[in-house]
Protein backbone atom coordinates (compact mmCIF):
# COMPACT_ATOMS: atom_id res chain seq x y z
CA UNK A 1 0.00 0.00 0.00
CA UNK A 2 1.71 2.84 -0.96
CA UNK A 3 -1.02 5.11 -1.93
CA UNK A 4 -1.55 6.54 1.96
CA UNK A 5 1.99 7.28 1.95
CA UNK A 6 1.86 9.17 -1.46
CA UNK A 7 -1.24 11.20 -0.65
CA UNK A 8 0.15 12.29 2.52
CA UNK A 9 3.86 12.63 1.15
CA UNK A 10 2.16 15.52 -1.45
CA UNK A 11 -0.60 16.97 0.70
CA UNK A 12 2.44 17.89 3.64
CA UNK A 13 4.70 18.84 0.66
CA UNK A 14 2.62 21.27 -1.01
CA UNK A 15 1.65 22.74 2.24
CA UNK A 16 5.07 23.73 3.77
CA UNK A 17 6.24 27.24 3.80
CA UNK A 18 10.01 26.79 4.32
CA UNK A 19 12.54 25.44 2.66
CA UNK A 20 14.62 23.62 5.78
CA UNK A 21 11.16 21.86 5.91
CA UNK A 22 11.27 20.50 2.16
CA UNK A 23 15.01 19.52 2.20
CA UNK A 24 13.61 16.92 4.90
CA UNK A 25 10.96 15.61 2.41
CA UNK A 26 13.62 16.19 -0.02
CA UNK A 27 15.84 13.34 2.44
CA UNK A 28 12.72 11.10 2.64
CA UNK A 29 12.57 10.90 -0.92
CA UNK A 30 16.46 10.01 -1.08
CA UNK A 31 15.60 7.28 0.62
CA UNK A 32 12.59 6.13 -0.86
CA UNK A 33 15.45 6.28 -4.58
CA UNK A 34 17.34 3.92 -2.04
CA UNK A 35 14.75 1.56 -0.91
CA UNK A 36 12.29 1.13 -4.65
CA UNK A 37 16.07 1.20 -6.58
CA UNK A 38 14.53 2.62 -9.61
CA UNK A 39 15.49 1.84 -13.49
CA UNK A 40 18.17 4.49 -14.45
CA UNK A 41 15.24 5.86 -16.99
CA UNK A 42 13.78 7.48 -14.15
CA UNK A 43 16.03 9.81 -13.76
CA UNK A 44 15.93 10.93 -16.83
CA UNK A 45 12.03 11.28 -16.50
CA UNK A 46 12.89 12.87 -12.81
CA UNK A 47 15.52 15.64 -14.63
CA UNK A 48 12.86 16.75 -17.33
CA UNK A 49 10.71 16.83 -14.88
CA UNK A 50 12.67 19.76 -12.89
CA UNK A 51 13.52 21.80 -15.90
CA UNK A 52 9.90 21.93 -16.77
CA UNK A 53 8.81 22.64 -13.45
CA UNK A 54 11.77 25.07 -13.22
CA UNK A 55 11.09 26.89 -16.22
CA UNK A 56 6.91 27.33 -15.32
CA UNK A 57 8.19 28.92 -12.06
CA UNK A 58 10.72 31.09 -13.52
CA UNK A 59 8.54 33.85 -13.70
CA UNK A 60 8.74 33.79 -9.66
CA UNK A 61 12.59 35.04 -9.48
CA UNK A 62 11.44 38.47 -10.44
CA UNK A 63 8.95 39.21 -7.12
CA UNK A 64 9.44 42.26 -5.58
CA UNK A 65 12.21 42.71 -2.96
CA UNK A 66 15.71 42.65 -2.01
CA UNK A 67 17.11 43.43 -5.96
CA UNK A 68 20.15 40.79 -6.42
CA UNK A 69 20.62 40.94 -10.10
CA UNK A 70 19.32 42.76 -12.75
CA UNK A 71 18.59 41.51 -16.01
CA UNK A 72 17.32 42.69 -19.70
CA UNK A 73 13.39 41.26 -18.49
CA UNK A 74 13.96 42.78 -15.03
CA UNK A 75 15.19 42.40 -11.62
CA UNK A 76 15.80 38.95 -9.79
CA UNK A 77 15.22 39.47 -6.22
CA UNK A 78 16.20 37.71 -2.64
CA UNK A 79 12.57 36.66 -2.19
CA UNK A 80 12.27 35.92 -5.73
CA UNK A 81 14.72 33.14 -5.42
CA UNK A 82 13.26 32.04 -2.23
CA UNK A 83 9.62 31.47 -3.72
CA UNK A 84 11.44 30.11 -6.43
CA UNK A 85 12.79 27.45 -5.16
CA UNK A 86 9.91 26.93 -2.74
CA UNK A 87 7.69 26.69 -5.95
CA UNK A 88 9.61 24.50 -7.46
CA UNK A 89 10.18 22.03 -4.43
CA UNK A 90 7.06 21.52 -3.77
CA UNK A 91 6.09 20.81 -7.22
CA UNK A 92 8.99 18.30 -7.76
CA UNK A 93 8.87 16.83 -5.02
CA UNK A 94 5.24 16.16 -4.82
CA UNK A 95 5.52 14.99 -8.16
CA UNK A 96 8.52 13.15 -8.21
CA UNK A 97 7.56 11.13 -5.74
CA UNK A 98 4.18 9.98 -7.49
CA UNK A 99 6.27 9.34 -10.92
CA UNK A 100 9.12 7.25 -8.53
CA UNK A 101 6.56 5.09 -7.02
CA UNK A 102 3.99 4.54 -9.91
CA UNK A 103 6.86 3.81 -12.21
CA UNK A 104 8.47 1.44 -9.96
CA UNK A 105 5.37 -0.36 -9.06
CA UNK A 106 3.77 -0.06 -11.86
CA UNK A 107 0.84 2.56 -12.10
CA UNK A 108 -2.43 -0.47 -12.82
CA UNK A 109 -0.67 -1.11 -9.29
CA UNK A 110 -1.77 1.95 -7.80
CA UNK A 111 -5.28 1.99 -9.54
CA UNK A 112 -5.77 -1.07 -7.91
CA UNK A 113 -4.59 -0.07 -4.43
CA UNK A 114 -7.00 3.08 -5.04
CA UNK A 115 -9.67 0.85 -5.53
CA UNK A 116 -9.15 -1.38 -2.79
CA UNK A 117 -8.82 1.82 -0.68
CA UNK A 118 -12.85 2.13 -2.10
CA UNK A 119 -11.71 5.89 -3.45
CA UNK A 120 -14.42 7.11 -5.25
CA UNK A 121 -14.72 5.64 -8.85
CA UNK A 122 -14.95 8.79 -10.90
CA UNK A 123 -11.17 9.96 -9.11
CA UNK A 124 -9.70 6.52 -9.87
CA UNK A 125 -10.70 6.84 -13.58
CA UNK A 126 -10.14 10.36 -14.09
CA UNK A 127 -6.72 10.00 -12.85
CA UNK A 128 -6.48 6.63 -14.78
CA UNK A 129 -7.15 8.62 -18.11
CA UNK A 130 -5.35 12.15 -16.95
CA UNK A 131 -2.24 9.06 -17.18
CA UNK A 132 -3.08 7.91 -20.25
CA UNK A 133 -3.96 11.14 -21.60
CA UNK A 134 -0.60 12.20 -20.87
CA UNK A 135 0.99 9.32 -22.67
CA UNK A 136 -0.93 9.69 -25.93
CA UNK A 137 -0.50 13.63 -25.33
CA UNK A 138 3.13 13.26 -25.48
CA UNK A 139 3.15 10.40 -28.20
CA UNK A 140 0.56 12.16 -30.18
CA UNK A 141 1.59 15.56 -30.26
CA UNK A 142 5.08 14.21 -31.25
CA UNK A 143 3.65 12.78 -34.89
CA UNK A 144 1.46 15.65 -35.19
CA UNK A 145 4.29 18.21 -34.63
CA UNK A 146 6.04 16.19 -36.72
CA UNK A 147 3.81 16.41 -39.72
CA UNK A 148 3.43 20.02 -39.02
CA UNK A 149 7.12 20.84 -39.13
CA UNK A 150 7.44 18.86 -41.91
CA UNK A 151 4.85 21.39 -44.09
CA UNK A 152 5.11 24.42 -41.79
CA UNK A 153 7.83 25.89 -44.33
CA UNK A 154 7.68 29.10 -44.81
CA UNK A 155 4.47 30.23 -42.36
CA UNK A 156 5.03 33.22 -39.51
CA UNK A 157 5.78 32.57 -36.24
CA UNK A 158 2.65 33.69 -35.34
CA UNK A 159 1.30 31.79 -37.30
CA UNK A 160 3.22 28.85 -36.50
CA UNK A 161 1.88 28.87 -32.66
CA UNK A 162 -1.64 29.33 -33.78
CA UNK A 163 -1.22 25.78 -35.82
CA UNK A 164 0.23 24.22 -32.67
CA UNK A 165 -2.83 25.40 -30.82
CA UNK A 166 -5.03 24.33 -32.41
CA UNK A 167 -3.56 20.44 -32.53
CA UNK A 168 -2.96 19.94 -29.29
CA UNK A 169 -6.57 21.18 -28.72
CA UNK A 170 -7.26 18.04 -31.35
CA UNK A 171 -5.24 15.95 -29.46
CA UNK A 172 -7.17 16.58 -26.32
CA UNK A 173 -10.06 15.80 -28.23
CA UNK A 174 -9.17 12.91 -29.86
CA UNK A 175 -7.77 11.06 -26.06
CA UNK A 176 -11.02 11.82 -24.66
CA UNK A 177 -12.99 10.07 -27.89
CA UNK A 178 -11.06 7.18 -26.39
CA UNK A 179 -11.79 7.32 -22.72
CA UNK A 180 -15.22 5.39 -22.90
CA UNK A 181 -13.20 2.05 -24.95
CA UNK A 182 -10.60 2.23 -22.38
CA UNK A 183 -13.01 1.75 -19.49
CA UNK A 184 -14.85 -0.72 -21.17
CA UNK A 185 -11.35 -2.78 -21.36
CA UNK A 186 -10.37 -2.09 -17.27
CA UNK A 187 -13.94 -3.21 -16.98
CA UNK A 188 -13.76 -6.13 -19.07
CA UNK A 189 -10.72 -7.41 -17.06
CA UNK A 190 -12.45 -7.15 -13.51
CA UNK A 191 -11.38 -3.38 -12.75
CA UNK A 192 -13.87 -2.84 -9.59
CA UNK A 193 -15.66 -6.46 -10.14
CA UNK A 194 -13.59 -9.01 -8.70
CA UNK A 195 -12.46 -9.23 -5.06
CA UNK A 196 -8.98 -7.90 -4.14
CA UNK A 197 -6.82 -9.40 -1.51
CA UNK A 198 -3.50 -7.83 -0.22
CA UNK A 199 -1.33 -10.42 0.06
CA UNK A 200 1.78 -9.11 0.84
CA UNK A 201 2.04 -6.34 3.82
CA UNK A 202 4.59 -3.88 2.66
CA UNK A 203 6.85 -2.46 5.51
CA UNK A 204 8.10 0.18 3.39
CA UNK A 205 5.64 2.23 3.24
CA UNK A 206 3.60 2.15 6.24
CA UNK A 207 7.68 2.95 7.66
CA UNK A 208 7.85 5.79 5.77
CA UNK A 209 4.43 7.58 6.10
CA UNK A 210 5.14 7.13 10.09
CA UNK A 211 8.82 8.97 9.38
CA UNK A 212 6.88 11.53 7.35
CA UNK A 213 4.10 12.17 9.96
CA UNK A 214 6.95 12.39 12.70
CA UNK A 215 9.09 14.71 10.92
CA UNK A 216 6.29 17.44 10.70
CA UNK A 217 5.06 16.83 13.73
CA UNK A 218 8.75 17.94 15.65
CA UNK B 1 -23.04 -22.05 -24.19
CA UNK B 2 -24.08 -18.99 -25.04
CA UNK B 3 -27.70 -18.08 -25.46
CA UNK B 4 -28.72 -14.88 -26.68
CA UNK B 5 -32.52 -14.56 -26.76
CA UNK B 6 -34.75 -11.18 -28.32
CA UNK B 7 -31.85 -8.97 -27.93
CA UNK B 8 -33.08 -5.59 -28.36
CA UNK B 9 -30.50 -2.26 -28.43
CA UNK B 10 -30.11 1.03 -28.82
CA UNK B 11 -27.88 3.96 -28.85
CA UNK B 12 -30.62 7.14 -28.08
CA UNK B 13 -33.08 6.58 -30.53
CA UNK B 14 -31.73 4.68 -33.25
CA UNK B 15 -31.90 1.12 -32.66
CA UNK B 16 -29.22 -1.12 -32.98
CA UNK B 17 -29.61 -4.39 -32.44
CA UNK B 18 -33.47 -5.41 -33.62
CA UNK B 19 -34.21 -9.07 -31.75
CA UNK B 20 -30.73 -11.36 -32.26
CA UNK B 21 -31.58 -14.90 -31.33
CA UNK B 22 -28.65 -17.08 -31.33
CA UNK B 23 -27.20 -19.74 -29.96
CA UNK B 24 -22.83 -20.58 -29.62
CA UNK B 25 -22.02 -23.87 -28.82
CA UNK B 26 -19.71 -24.79 -26.10
CA UNK B 27 -15.89 -25.17 -28.10
CA UNK B 28 -17.13 -24.28 -31.16
CA UNK B 29 -15.77 -21.24 -33.92
CA UNK B 30 -18.18 -19.02 -34.05
CA UNK B 31 -18.18 -16.45 -37.16
CA UNK B 32 -20.38 -12.72 -37.16
CA UNK B 33 -20.13 -11.81 -40.53
CA UNK B 34 -21.81 -8.21 -41.25
CA UNK B 35 -20.81 -5.18 -42.89
CA UNK B 36 -19.44 -2.18 -41.05
CA UNK B 37 -22.28 -0.94 -38.57
CA UNK B 38 -24.07 -3.83 -39.02
CA UNK B 39 -23.78 -3.88 -34.99
CA UNK B 40 -21.44 -6.74 -34.75
CA UNK B 41 -19.56 -4.39 -32.06
CA UNK B 42 -22.68 -3.70 -30.07
CA UNK B 43 -23.86 -7.36 -30.32
CA UNK B 44 -20.21 -8.76 -28.74
CA UNK B 45 -20.41 -5.65 -25.77
CA UNK B 46 -23.77 -7.16 -24.65
CA UNK B 47 -21.65 -10.80 -24.30
CA UNK B 48 -20.25 -9.41 -20.83
CA UNK B 49 -22.77 -7.28 -19.85
CA UNK B 50 -20.50 -4.08 -20.92
CA UNK B 51 -24.01 -3.25 -22.34
CA UNK B 52 -27.00 -4.02 -21.07
CA UNK B 53 -29.94 -5.15 -23.45
CA UNK B 54 -33.59 -2.63 -23.94
CA UNK B 55 -35.17 -6.05 -24.47
CA UNK B 56 -34.33 -9.65 -24.39
CA UNK B 57 -31.39 -11.38 -22.24
CA UNK B 58 -27.91 -12.50 -23.13
CA UNK B 59 -27.11 -16.08 -21.07
CA UNK B 60 -23.35 -17.36 -20.56
CA UNK B 61 -23.73 -20.61 -19.40
CA UNK B 62 -26.63 -19.80 -17.65
CA UNK B 63 -26.31 -16.75 -15.73
CA UNK B 64 -27.52 -13.50 -17.27
CA UNK B 65 -24.71 -11.40 -18.58
CA UNK B 66 -26.70 -8.09 -17.66
CA UNK B 67 -26.83 -9.30 -14.06
CA UNK B 68 -24.22 -11.51 -13.07
CA UNK B 69 -21.13 -9.28 -14.90
CA UNK B 70 -19.20 -10.60 -12.33
CA UNK B 71 -18.80 -13.55 -13.35
CA UNK B 72 -19.41 -13.39 -16.97
CA UNK B 73 -16.82 -10.83 -17.27
CA UNK B 74 -14.27 -13.90 -15.74
CA UNK B 75 -15.75 -16.63 -18.20
CA UNK B 76 -15.82 -14.18 -21.48
CA UNK B 77 -12.74 -12.53 -22.56
CA UNK B 78 -13.04 -9.52 -25.89
CA UNK B 79 -10.11 -8.33 -27.68
CA UNK B 80 -11.53 -5.08 -29.08
CA UNK B 81 -10.69 -3.91 -32.21
CA UNK B 82 -8.27 -1.44 -31.70
CA UNK B 83 -5.37 -2.39 -30.00
CA UNK B 84 -4.92 1.01 -28.53
CA UNK B 85 -8.14 1.43 -26.59
CA UNK B 86 -7.60 -2.42 -24.59
CA UNK B 87 -4.16 -1.73 -23.86
CA UNK B 88 -3.51 1.65 -21.58
CA UNK B 89 -0.46 0.86 -19.15
CA UNK B 90 3.01 1.98 -20.26
CA UNK B 91 4.45 -1.68 -20.45
CA UNK B 92 3.58 -5.26 -21.74
CA UNK B 93 4.18 -6.46 -18.77
CA UNK B 94 1.17 -4.33 -16.86
CA UNK B 95 -1.08 -4.58 -19.38
CA UNK B 96 -0.58 -7.85 -19.41
CA UNK B 97 -1.07 -8.29 -15.53
CA UNK B 98 -3.88 -6.22 -14.99
CA UNK B 99 -6.58 -8.64 -15.15
CA UNK B 100 -4.68 -11.45 -13.40
CA UNK B 101 -3.99 -8.73 -10.67
CA UNK B 102 -7.55 -7.75 -10.67
CA UNK B 103 -8.35 -11.32 -10.04
CA UNK B 104 -6.19 -11.39 -6.99
CA UNK B 105 -2.95 -12.95 -8.12
CA UNK B 106 0.33 -11.57 -6.76
CA UNK B 107 4.51 -11.33 -6.85
CA UNK B 108 5.45 -14.77 -8.38
CA UNK B 109 2.22 -16.25 -9.64
CA UNK B 110 1.00 -13.13 -11.56
CA UNK B 111 4.44 -13.05 -13.26
CA UNK B 112 4.39 -16.46 -14.38
CA UNK B 113 0.67 -16.32 -15.41
CA UNK B 114 1.93 -12.83 -17.66
CA UNK B 115 4.91 -14.81 -19.21
CA UNK B 116 2.02 -18.25 -20.03
CA UNK B 117 -0.18 -15.43 -21.73
CA UNK B 118 2.79 -14.23 -23.69
CA UNK B 119 4.36 -17.27 -24.72
CA UNK B 120 1.02 -18.73 -26.15
CA UNK B 121 1.56 -15.86 -28.39
CA UNK B 122 4.79 -15.92 -28.57
CA UNK B 123 5.99 -13.00 -27.42
CA UNK B 124 7.75 -13.19 -24.10
CA UNK B 125 10.48 -11.24 -25.10
CA UNK B 126 8.58 -8.43 -25.02
CA UNK B 127 7.47 -8.51 -21.33
CA UNK B 128 9.36 -5.21 -20.59
CA UNK B 129 8.84 -3.21 -23.80
CA UNK B 130 6.94 0.19 -23.89
CA UNK B 131 3.57 0.12 -25.33
CA UNK B 132 3.99 2.84 -27.26
CA UNK B 133 6.97 1.73 -29.07
CA UNK B 134 5.09 -1.48 -30.62
CA UNK B 135 3.80 -2.03 -34.14
CA UNK B 136 -0.11 -2.02 -34.21
CA UNK B 137 0.25 -5.96 -35.49
CA UNK B 138 2.18 -6.13 -32.02
CA UNK B 139 -0.26 -4.22 -30.30
CA UNK B 140 -3.04 -6.52 -31.28
CA UNK B 141 -1.31 -9.40 -30.53
CA UNK B 142 -0.30 -7.83 -26.90
CA UNK B 143 -4.18 -7.00 -26.57
CA UNK B 144 -4.87 -10.87 -26.76
CA UNK B 145 -2.39 -11.67 -24.31
CA UNK B 146 -4.56 -9.59 -21.81
CA UNK B 147 -7.15 -11.30 -22.51
CA UNK B 148 -5.49 -14.57 -22.21
CA UNK B 149 -3.90 -14.12 -19.43
CA UNK B 150 -7.28 -14.12 -17.59
CA UNK B 151 -7.76 -18.29 -18.78
CA UNK B 152 -11.65 -17.35 -19.59
CA UNK B 153 -13.34 -20.08 -21.54
CA UNK B 154 -14.90 -17.88 -24.14
CA UNK B 155 -12.71 -15.50 -26.42
CA UNK B 156 -14.47 -13.02 -27.86
CA UNK B 157 -12.82 -11.20 -31.27
CA UNK B 158 -13.70 -8.43 -32.73
CA UNK B 159 -12.07 -7.53 -36.02
CA UNK B 160 -9.05 -9.61 -35.18
CA UNK B 161 -7.86 -9.18 -39.14
CA UNK B 162 -8.46 -5.54 -39.36
CA UNK B 163 -5.81 -3.06 -40.49
CA UNK B 164 -3.11 -5.89 -40.34
CA UNK B 165 -0.73 -6.60 -43.00
CA UNK B 166 -0.06 -10.36 -44.43
CA UNK B 167 1.92 -11.60 -41.75
CA UNK B 168 0.20 -9.80 -39.12
CA UNK B 169 -3.39 -11.70 -40.39
CA UNK B 170 -1.16 -15.15 -40.62
CA UNK B 171 0.32 -14.89 -37.13
CA UNK B 172 -3.39 -13.45 -35.73
CA UNK B 173 -4.48 -16.67 -37.44
CA UNK B 174 -2.32 -19.13 -35.76
CA UNK B 175 -3.47 -18.29 -32.60
CA UNK B 176 -6.91 -18.76 -33.18
CA UNK B 177 -6.12 -22.29 -34.66
CA UNK B 178 -3.73 -22.71 -31.38
CA UNK B 179 -7.04 -21.88 -29.39
CA UNK B 180 -9.39 -23.62 -31.48
CA UNK B 181 -11.23 -27.09 -29.51
CA UNK B 182 -9.61 -25.29 -25.93
CA UNK B 183 -11.91 -22.21 -25.60
CA UNK B 184 -15.17 -21.30 -27.45
CA UNK B 185 -14.27 -18.80 -30.07
CA UNK B 186 -16.81 -16.07 -31.11
CA UNK B 187 -14.71 -14.19 -34.06
CA UNK B 188 -16.76 -10.52 -36.06
CA UNK B 189 -15.24 -9.82 -39.53
CA UNK B 190 -16.41 -7.93 -42.73
CA UNK B 191 -14.08 -10.07 -44.58
CA UNK B 192 -15.34 -13.79 -45.57
CA UNK B 193 -12.54 -15.36 -46.15
CA UNK B 194 -11.19 -15.19 -42.97
CA UNK B 195 -14.19 -16.54 -41.31
CA UNK B 196 -13.39 -19.99 -43.34
CA UNK B 197 -11.69 -21.52 -40.49
CA UNK B 198 -15.46 -21.09 -38.26
CA UNK B 199 -17.34 -24.03 -37.93
CA UNK B 200 -20.58 -21.50 -37.87
CA UNK B 201 -20.98 -18.40 -38.84
CA UNK B 202 -23.74 -16.17 -38.75
CA UNK B 203 -24.40 -12.72 -41.00
CA UNK B 204 -26.07 -10.31 -39.69
CA UNK B 205 -26.98 -6.94 -40.91
CA UNK B 206 -29.10 -3.99 -39.54
CA UNK B 207 -29.21 -5.16 -36.26
CA UNK B 208 -30.89 -8.73 -37.34
CA UNK B 209 -29.52 -12.19 -37.73
CA UNK B 210 -29.83 -12.93 -41.63
CA UNK B 211 -29.05 -16.25 -42.42
CA UNK B 212 -26.84 -18.96 -39.67
CA UNK B 213 -25.06 -22.36 -40.91
CA UNK B 214 -21.91 -23.74 -41.69
CA UNK B 215 -19.47 -21.64 -43.91
CA UNK B 216 -20.65 -23.48 -46.73
CA UNK B 217 -23.90 -22.45 -45.80
CA UNK B 218 -23.38 -19.06 -45.76
CA UNK B 219 -20.72 -18.59 -47.93
CA UNK B 220 -21.89 -20.09 -51.31
CA UNK B 221 -24.77 -17.62 -51.57
CA UNK B 222 -22.54 -15.25 -53.25
CA UNK B 223 -25.91 -12.99 -54.35
CA UNK B 224 -26.41 -12.54 -50.36
CA UNK B 225 -23.58 -11.73 -49.51
CA UNK B 226 -23.24 -9.21 -52.37
CA UNK B 227 -26.36 -7.92 -51.18
CA UNK B 228 -25.55 -7.11 -47.63
CA UNK B 229 -21.96 -5.05 -48.68
CA UNK B 230 -19.91 -7.80 -48.40
CA UNK B 231 -16.73 -8.41 -50.96
CA UNK B 232 -16.56 -12.01 -51.93
CA UNK B 233 -13.18 -12.58 -52.70
CA UNK B 234 -13.02 -14.55 -56.29
CA UNK B 235 -10.83 -17.57 -54.97
CA UNK B 236 -13.83 -18.13 -52.54
CA UNK B 237 -16.06 -17.44 -55.69
CA UNK B 238 -14.20 -19.50 -57.98
CA UNK B 239 -14.53 -22.79 -55.61
CA UNK B 240 -18.38 -22.30 -55.51
CA UNK B 241 -18.63 -21.90 -59.26
CA UNK B 242 -16.63 -24.95 -59.73
CA UNK B 243 -19.15 -26.84 -57.10
CA UNK B 244 -16.51 -27.06 -54.65
CA UNK B 245 -16.79 -26.84 -50.77
CA UNK B 246 -15.11 -23.24 -49.60
CA UNK B 247 -11.84 -24.60 -47.84
CA UNK B 248 -10.79 -23.28 -44.55
CA UNK B 249 -6.96 -23.11 -45.34
CA UNK B 250 -4.35 -23.34 -48.56
CA UNK B 251 -3.42 -26.73 -47.99
CA UNK B 252 -7.37 -27.74 -47.83
CA UNK B 253 -7.37 -25.46 -50.92
CA UNK B 254 -4.88 -27.20 -52.93
CA UNK B 255 -6.29 -30.54 -52.43
CA UNK B 256 -9.51 -29.83 -53.44
CA UNK B 257 -8.19 -28.20 -56.42
CA UNK B 258 -6.01 -31.61 -56.89
CA UNK B 259 -8.81 -33.71 -56.44
CA UNK B 260 -11.21 -31.71 -58.76
CA UNK B 261 -8.27 -31.93 -61.41
CA UNK B 262 -7.90 -35.73 -61.18
CA UNK B 263 -11.33 -36.02 -61.47
CA UNK B 264 -11.88 -34.13 -64.43
CA UNK B 265 -8.61 -35.31 -66.42
CA UNK B 266 -10.41 -38.61 -66.27
N1 LIG C 1 -21.32 4.79 -28.85
C1 LIG C 1 -22.19 4.88 -29.86
N2 LIG C 1 -23.12 5.85 -29.88
C2 LIG C 1 -24.02 5.96 -30.87
N3 LIG C 1 -24.06 5.12 -31.93
C3 LIG C 1 -23.18 4.13 -32.00
C4 LIG C 1 -22.19 3.95 -30.97
N4 LIG C 1 -21.44 2.88 -31.30
C5 LIG C 1 -21.93 2.42 -32.46
N5 LIG C 1 -22.96 3.16 -32.89
C6 LIG C 1 -23.75 2.91 -34.11
O1 LIG C 1 -24.27 1.63 -34.04
C7 LIG C 1 -24.26 1.01 -35.31
C8 LIG C 1 -23.58 -0.34 -35.21
O2 LIG C 1 -22.22 -0.14 -34.87
P1 LIG C 1 -21.24 -1.34 -34.59
O3 LIG C 1 -21.85 -2.27 -33.61
O4 LIG C 1 -19.94 -0.74 -34.23
O5 LIG C 1 -21.15 -2.03 -36.01
P2 LIG C 1 -20.05 -3.02 -36.60
O6 LIG C 1 -19.17 -3.42 -35.47
O7 LIG C 1 -20.83 -4.14 -37.17
O8 LIG C 1 -19.32 -2.27 -37.66
C9 LIG C 1 -23.56 1.97 -36.26
O9 LIG C 1 -24.53 2.61 -37.02
C10 LIG C 1 -22.89 2.96 -35.35
O10 LIG C 1 -22.85 4.23 -35.92
MG1 LIG D 1 -17.17 -3.14 -35.20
Amino acid sequence: MYLPFLLIYALLVVTRKSLIELAYFGVVLGCLILMLKPKKSIFKHLGFLLGFEGFLFILALFNPGEVILVTPIGAITKEGIYSFFLLLGRAFLSSSVVVLVSNSLGFSKILAEMETLKFPRILVLTLAFTYRYLDLFKDEALRMKRALDSRAFGIGKLEYYKKLGALIGEIFARAYLRNEKIYMSMLSRGFGEFPKFETKKDIIPIALTMIVLLGVLL
Amino acid sequence: MIEIKDLHFSYGESEILKGINLKIRKGEVFGLLGPNGAGKSTLLLHLNGLLKPKRGTVIVDGLDASKNSKEVRRKVGIVFQDPNDQLFSPTVFEDVAFGPYNLGLRGEDLKERVLEALKLIGMESYIHREIKHLSFGEKKRIAIATVLAMKPGILVFDEPFANLDFKGKQMIRNIIEKLKGEKTIILASHEVEYLTLCDRIALIDEGKIVKVGTPKQVLSDVKLLRKHNLDVPPLIELFLSLGLEVPKDLEEAKKSIGNFLSQNSK
